[in-house]
């Protein structure tokens, strides 16, 4: 039995499936764990949701962008802006079902796995976390939102998740806003100064890193803890340069290439095109 | 005993100008008599008396000899036979040299009243030699009354001439020419002060640094007038129209100094002009005994005023850079001082007086981003090991996400 970790999928069923089958992915006996944005930009996110949803246990997810987006379409809660490619998975009959399905998901997702190298704890999120936080606090705060997410009045969060303010987290923060900015870390950051405050516009590698912030995960303080997976940063080319933080989105959206992670032997697969 | 309301203030009367000291002379009298009235006498050796309620000076009307070099080398005769017309005699200009009687008669034996009208200054007597003094003073009188039309006398500015040519400009202590100096920079013309002491051959003793950029070439693309004293010139009447800080003027008079140092065979280039400028702020601060203030402002202006020009700040580093220079963490008054310099300057040029300078609201706007952090709490928060640094990377972080929102307009630099 292995876990395979996959990064950012966006709709490219196709991809994923090849994968799959390169990495001789056996429903039941192995696990696939998603890093997040199972939909969106690609083609087939409709086929992508159906297909993970029953993998049933087989199968970890944790909520990225592009997913609570979809999330808020469906609930007629997203601002009117920006190219998505989702009509066809808006439309489609099991679309309320699908969104339901990703509405139960968490946005943290933390387990225990005998590898190679003994027992380690792995969490998986979408994009990063606030300097501050600790494992503990990580998943609680994941849980307020995941409780807000699944609870009777879900679209004022859906609604009001959107926006870059606050820009970083203090343990003062209340409501809508305390839980947007727990999402704009868990899902949205890549960069973020040295007390948190993240920078939501630059999207480009280390090399254009803006100046006086820097990638989340050299602020981090849970990897002593526990190994870190997370996808959303294509430009990273799957490269942190800590050994217990794995970036796995690897643009295959973007023509690049789909990265699964084994985390009994660490090895890394991949699917491109060419 | 008469007494005569004199100097600047019947000047100011007849020019319908507001009177701001009053000053008095007394003719008649002795010393004690005076005191025996109630004054209350200002100094020792000096005939000058305080009025015991409206506070006014009053003077006993006095003649002067001259008996060394210099300003201070003179004596005072002030018996009770010296008339009015020996005591305005030893004044400066004849517009400064008017007396009005208690019954408001003129007494006006120099014809102060005819170069009023004609707006001439004009040097009194021949005794205007005896005191170096007075070529700052008549320049700084230009600077004040050059917008009414006031221009020097041709006969006045060759006996400035003379007092050059004597060498006994260069006599006076360096804290009577700053003094000069600074006041006239706060006048209405501060470009007149430089224009009447170059006339004179004064400037090149007094700020030889201003003196070299006449006939200083710069290229004509940005710089329409060309000649650099010129620019200098029209600076300081751009700076004046923003403001009567004597800092800014002064940072606005000096900033280009470094083009009197660059090499001749690249002109009309004055590439590297600001870090060239800077040893010769130095000597002149020196040489001037310049306050502290004046001289950082003037040296920031000088090294900097480009880079905001040309917008090299669109890098938050280099931003943050020239904002620590300014020290506007600590100082945050010298930022603005700092802006409206370098705006004199970019309008000081032909045609582009009215032209717009969005790099002032641009570099106030990182500043603001980059004064706006908590930095207490921050620190309390975080506890980092290296203060310093973790200051700066916050400082950087705001910077950098303003730049993110703010697009400078296009902007031809110089």
């Amino acid at each position: 039995m292995s876990t395979y970790v996959v990064g950012d999928i966006q709709g490219c069923y196709k991809g994923l499936r090849k994968l799959l089958k390169h990495v001789e992915f056996k429903a039941g006996a192995d696990q696939l764990w998603c890093v997040g944005d199972l939909v969106n930009r690609g083609p087939r996110s409709l086929d992508t949701l159906r297909f993970l949803r029953d993998l049933g246990p087989s199968c970890r997810i944790v909520l990225g962008n592009h997913d609570l987006h979809f999330i808020a379409k469906q609930e007629a809660c997203a601002p009117r802006r920006g190219k998505h490619t989702l009509q066809k998975l808006l439309k489609s009959p099991d679309a309320q079902e699908l969104a339901d399905w990703l509405r139960t998901q968490p946005l943290v997702y933390f387990d225990c796995i005998d590898t190679d190298a003994g027992l380690q704890d792995f969490v998986m999120l979408h994009a990063g976390v606030a300097p501050q936080w600790s494992l503990e606090q990580t998943l609680e705060l994941s849980a307020e939102v995941e409780i807000a997410l699944q609870g009777d009045d879900y679209r004022a969060y859906l609604t009001h998740m959107y926006g870059d303010t606050p820009r970083r987290w203090h343990d003062g923060l209340e409501g809508l806003d305390r839980l947007r900015v727990i999402t704009n870390y868990l899902t949205r950051v890549r960069y973020c100064d040295a007390i948190g405050n993240m920078q939501l516009k630059a999207k480009e590698g280390l090399a254009m890193t803006p100046h006086g912030y820097k990638p989340w995960f050299m602020y981090e303080n849970i990897s002593e803890r526990a190994q870190i997976l997370f996808g959303h940063w294509a430009a990273l080319e799957g490269h942190t340069g800590k050994p217990r933080v794995h970036a796995l989105d690897t643009g295959f959206v973007w023509g690049q290439k789909l990265t699964a992670l084994r985390l009994e032997d660490g090895k890394r697969f991949a699917y491109s095109k060419t | 005993m008469k007494i005569y309301l004199v100097g600047g203030a019947v000047r100011d009367k007849l020019l319908g100008l507001p009177i701001k000291d009053r000053d008095w002379v007394i003719v008649g009298a002795r010393q004690q008599d005076i005191l025996d009235l109630g004054y209350a006498q200002v100094g020792n050796d000096f005939p000058v008396f305080l009025h015991p309620e409206t506070k006014e000076e009053y003077a006993l009307a006095r003649t002067e000899r001259k008996t060394a070099p210099g300003h201070t080398g003179f004596v005072f005769d002030a018996n009770e036979t010296v008339t009015l017309e020996q005591d305005l005699a030893r004044r400066d200009l004849t517009i400064n040299a008017i007396a009005e009687s208690e019954e408001g008669e003129l007494i006006d034996p120099y014809n102060g009243r005819g170069d009023l009208s004609a707006r001439i200054l004009r040097h009194v007597s021949p005794a205007f030699e005896e005191d170096p003094l007075r070529v700052l003073r008549v320049a700084r009188f230009a600077a004040r009354f050059h917008s009414l039309g006031f221009r020097v006398a041709p006969e006045t500015n060759e006996i400035m001439r003379n007092i050059v040519h004597s060498g006994e400009l260069a006599s006076l202590v360096s804290e009577r020419v700053w003094q000069e100096l600074a006041k006239a920079l706060a006048s209405k013309s501060p470009e007149a002060f430089v224009t009447v002491l170059r006339d004179c051959e004064a400037l090149g003793v007094v700020l030889p640094e201003v003196d070299a950029l006449f006939g200083v070439p710069q290229p004509a693309k940005f710089h329409p007038e060309i000649d650099t004293g010129i620019h200098t010139l029209m600076c300081l009447q751009q700076a004046r129209l923003l403001s009567d800080d004597p800092q800014i003027l002064y940072a606005t008079l000096v900033h280009d100094v470094g083009k009197g140092a660059t090499n001749k065979a690249l002109w009309p280039s004055h590439k590297g002009h600001e870090t060239l400028g800077l040893p010769l702020l130095n000597t002149l601060a020196a040489r001037l005994k310049v306050p502290n203030d004046f001289a950082k402002l003037a040296a920031l202006v000088c090294e900097h005023h480009t880079k905001l020009h040309r917008l090299a700040l669109v890098d938050a580093d280099k931003a943050l850079t020239l904002l620590e220079a300014i020290d506007v963490f600590r100082r945050p008054e010298r930022l603005n001082k700092f802006l409206l310099a370098c705006e004199a300057d970019a309008r000081g040029r032909t045609g582009f007086e009215n032209r717009e300078y969005p790099q002032r609201a641009f570099l106030q706007s990182l500043a603001e981003a980059a004064t706006a952090i908590d930095v207490g709490a921050a620190i309390k928060e975080f506890r980092p090991t290296d203060i310093g640094a973790f200051v700066r990377e916050l400082r950087l972080a705001a910077v950098e996400e303003r730049l993110l929102h703010i697009r400078p307009e296009s902007y031809h630099g110089n």
